[in-house]
This record gives C-alpha cells, structure tokens and sequence, in this order.
C-alpha cells in the first residue's frame, strides 16, 4: 500500500488496499482502510461493496513495482548497515552492533527518515535481543505504539511487550498452535515465555521449543544472509535441535516453502520443478550421515504457495525414514520461468495458516469438478484457461493494477510543468 | 562494450602508459548517483522551457538530496505532481514556473503539499 502512495499522493489520507494475486484477499491496507473495519486477509468479494460506499481503493497487488521499492530500501538500509538479512519482500533482519544504548535510538529514527525520504516508503522498526522478540518489538511499534521504532527494553520494557502480544502474534506460531496454546491458558507471549523450554519440546517439538528460548532471549536463530542464484530458489534452515517426527519437519518445509514462493513471486518467476531435502547431521559422531533430496516436477508453472507446499510435502513423505534426528531440511525451486508465460498462472489463492477453510472449499470444488466431469463427460466444468477462445483468459485477473513506475518508461510519473 | 583508450595509440609504439583500459563511459552513472534514491520522470507541459526543460523530457530525480532555494523540484500539490523551481523565504515556500508568464503556486505544508524530490538532471532523446 506504501508503494502505492508514493506515486499516487492523492491517496494520502484517502482508505487504501491492496489483493492478492487474481484479486482474492486484502493483503495490505491504509489505516483509513482499517478504520472502516476492513480486515486483513479478507476476501474482497466480501467487502466490495463496502469498499464502493466508503470509497476505498482497490488496487491489484504490483509484485514488479513492490519488488523494485523493497530493492531500493534494503540498499538503503545497506548503505548504514552490514549484516543484513532478507527475510521477506518487504521485511528485514538486521544485526545491529557497535552503537551504544542511548544512541539507539536518535539513530534507527534517523535511519528511518532517511528510508522515507529517499525511497517514499514508511518502514516500522522492532529492536531485540532475539529475532523472535525483535518480531514482537516490531508487532508493538506498529500495532501498540502506532510509532515507527520500538526499542524493548527502552521504550517499553521487555515484560510489558510480552504481555500485550497475544500467542498468534509470535512469529512461527500459527492460528493451530495458537488455538492449542489458548486452550490451555497460554494466551500472551509473557504466558509462553514462562514455560520451560524443555517442557515444550516434550509436549510439541522443538521448534516450538526455540519460538520459547527466543522468548527467554536465548538467540537460536542465526542471521542468515546468503544471496541465492536468480536461477533457483532455495528455502532452508537447520534446526536449532534435532527433530524426529515426520509432522515437525512437515510444518517447517510448509514454512519454508511458502517464503521460496513468496521469493518467487517477488521475481516475478513461476516454478516447474522442485526438490526437497532432507539432512541429518553430517558431523555428529557415532551416528551415520543421512542425506536424501527428491525432485519433483510440478503439475503447472506455479507460484502459488499452496500448490507448492502440497507437493514439497509429497517429496517429504519419499525421503522421510523414521527414528532419524533430522538437522536440516529445505527446498529449492527450479526451472524457472518468467511470470508472463501463457499458463495458468495460479489456480486459486492460498494462504496458509489463516485460510484453511478456504483450502477445504478450493480442494471440494476440484473433487465437484472431478465428480461432474465424470458423471457427464469429460471437460463438462473446466477451469477457465483450460479451453479458451478469448486470448486474455490465461491471464488472472487483476483489473486494479497500478503502472510500473520504475520498471517501465510508458509508465513514470507525469510532472506538469 | 567498446575499450575507450587514454590517449590516441601512436603508429607502432604505444605508451606503456596506456596498458591498462578504462570500462565504457555510462550515462547511468554519469546521471544517477544514488541508484536507491533515484526515479525517472516525464514532463508534461512548457512553463520550464526557459531553465531548458522541454514537454517530453525525462529528468532524473534524486530523493535524498535536501531542496534547497533555486532547485528544480518535483512537488506534490493538490495531490499532483508538478516541476518548478523552489522559492524558499522565510514565511512561504513558493513554486516558480521558469517562464514568468506562468503562475507561481504556493507551497501548502499543512494542506498536504510537499516537496517529491530534487531534480538531479534533464535527458532527451531527438530521434
């Protein structure tokens, strides 16, 4: 939404928001936006015509323009900072180091003007001991505080952040191990952080158990700043403890699969390939290195995330051998096309986690497909792109999409002279 | 890329000075030199032609320069963009059109107004 306004200003002030691919979810909002009740991850057929009535505008997510304002912001953040960490399109890990306490401050807002300044983009900064608890710094400055830095520790404390971050806020808890949590009385991040870490991993896995230690500030999470090949895209991560069980490994290959998708996306690339691998530990002594990848062909050039955790999983399940401490596993997307090429370019819009419920439709709509076309002939329901006539119905829909206005000449902003 | 050499190579002995070669000259880095902090604009309109910026012309704008009094700006106002040259006094920012036959327009900071960035350079293209 902040790219937007910076080459539209008229939207300043004005209730904004953005969907996702083929214009399914909200995925980004101006405040005003939020002031209407408008939620995050809503389906915007919900809300549409609310958004007529109150004006809102809508645009169709621009990953090209999105992709080149977050380059130019972590070179900017580069020209301050060295050990700096891509997480996301539009997130970043930095380690801050050699800039004493009381000047912490006066320079991550000074570093952020001059974000502003020069890219146009408002950026929300969260400082912590830990990746996990610079997250939940992060969360208050945006969402408490409503301010741009949040230091914890220094404008708030440490215990005051965790008690106002509810279980579902934690980075790396989702909505089931958020439900489970509250189900049990866990329901802030101070709630959780009080619990022994060990326990944890006994009830649920380990990687739970390092959300926890983070919490405890005990860093488990490293930085990560290695830059893959444009043309691959790779996801992985060793686990800060072993893990044994098949639906731990699971749920952390479904994390990093759906951050390659979103890395996908953001280059604007689809995918017809991928490989999944899984490690045990190469040094540990006395036990033999167990090191398996599988590659699988996907059934479409794809960047939809719920396409591409369906099938890593299946190659999970081919190399996945019981009673093994697993140290690392991961993905990496290959045969990558551009995003323009004439296929279906996304089936239907997932997101994990949140839309579970839609996926349980989007999966009984395939089987109803399935069900007509067998009982009364092939092809009698088709999606859309499969036959067509009309040469745009391979395209998905995003009647909302604002110009490339760095990307492409006919597309830069007019100045009147 | 063709090498660009120092100096004209004489007719059977060159320099030993000239061993090394120099990379292409680049309009890119002639003109751009905060690529982070830089966007490419079209003008639209003939009230800059007198400070030589034509209708059609592309200037380069440079986000993290301060606008200072007498730089060539892009602005926001009214939710529009325009380019003029910046007119700081004391009580007033102004926005001055090169060619006095045009109006001059107020700069309202509390009506939302404010400066986009500074204009860095001016490019055209005759064919």
């Amino acid at each position: 939404m902040s790219c937007e306004r910076v080459f539209q200003p008229k939207l300043f002030g004005k209730p904004v928001i953005v969907l996702s691919n083929n214009d399914g979810n909200i995925i980004s909002r101006s405040d005003e936006a939020k002031q209407l009740g408008i939620k995050m991850g809503a389906p915007y057929f919900k809300i549409k015509a609310l958004c007529k009535r109150q004006h809102v505008y809508v645009f169709s997510s621009n990953y090209t323009l999105y992709g080149d304002m977050s380059k130019r912001v972590v070179a900017l953040i580069k020209e301050h900072e060295t050990n700096v960490e891509i997480y996301s399109i539009d997130e970043v890990f930095v380690l801050l180091q050699g800039i004493t306490h009381i000047h912490l401050k006066q320079y991550l807002l000074n570093l952020r003007n001059t974000i502003l300044r020069a890219s146009g983009i408002p950026v929300s900064i969260g400082v912590g001991t830990t990746k996990t608890l610079a997250k939940i710094a992060s969360f208050q400055a945006k969402r408490i505080l409503k301010r741009p830095v949040c230091i914890l520790g220094q404008c708030m404390s440490e215990t005051v952040a965790l008690n106002t971050t509810p279980v579902a806020e934690i980075w790396g808890i989702g909505h089931s191990w958020a439900k489970q949590l509250e189900a049990i009385n866990i329901v802030t991040a101070q709630d959780l952080s009080l619990i022994s870490a060990n326990v944890i991993r006994r009830h649920y896995n380990s990687v739970l158990a390092d959300t926890v230690r983070e919490l405890q500030g005990q860093s488990c999470l490293k930085l990560e700043m290695f830059a893959e090949p444009k043309k691959n895209i790779m996801s992985s991560k060793s686990f800060g403890n072993p893990i044994r069980e098949y639906q731990s490994i699971a749920e952390a290959l479904s994390q990093y699969a759906a951050r390659a998708a979103e890395k996908l996306r953001m280059q604007y690339s689809l995918a017809t390939e991928l490989r999944v691998f899984l490690e045990t530990n190469r040094f540990k002594e006395g036990s033999a290195y167990y090191h398996r990848s599988v590659r699988l062909t996907l059934p479409i050039a794809t960047n939809d995330t719920g396409l591409i955790i369906q099938t890593a999983k299946l190659g999970l399940r081919q190399i996945y051998k019981p009673d093994l401490q697993y140290h690392r596993t991961g993905i990496l997307l290959g045969g990558l096309l551009p995003d323009t090429s004439p296929q279906q370019l996304e089936l239907f819009q997932t997101e994990i986690e949140e839309h579970q419920q839609q996926k349980k439709s989007i999966s009984a709509a395939a089987k109803l497909m399935d069900t007509i076309n067998h009982r009364f002939g092939k092809n009698t329901v088709f999606i859309a792109s499969q036959k067509t006539h009309a040469p745009e119905a391979w395209h998905f829909r995003s009647q909302f999409k604002s110009l490339c206005y760095t990307t492409c000449w006919n597309d830069i902003i007019r100045a009147k002279s | 890329m063709q090498p660009l050499f120092l100096t004209a190579v004489q007719a059977g002995f060159p320099s030993p000075a000239d061993d090394y070669i120099e990379k292409s000259l680049s309009l890119d880095e002639y003109l751009v030199t905060h690529p982070a902090a830089t966007f490419f604009v079209r003008v639209i309109g003939a009230s800059m032609q007198d400070a030589g910026i034509y209708e059609g012309d592309i200037v380069v704008v440079n986000r993290s320069l301060m606008p200072r009094n007498g730089d060539i700006v892009i602005a926001v106002v009214d939710g529009e963009f325009l380019i003029k040259t910046l007119l700081v006094q004391e009580q007033q920012s102004w926005l001055v059109p090169a060619n006095p036959k045009f109006p001059k327009i107020c700069l309202n900071e509390n009506q939302g107004d404010f400066i986009w960035g500074v204009v860095s350079g001016v490019v055209r293209r005759y064919v």
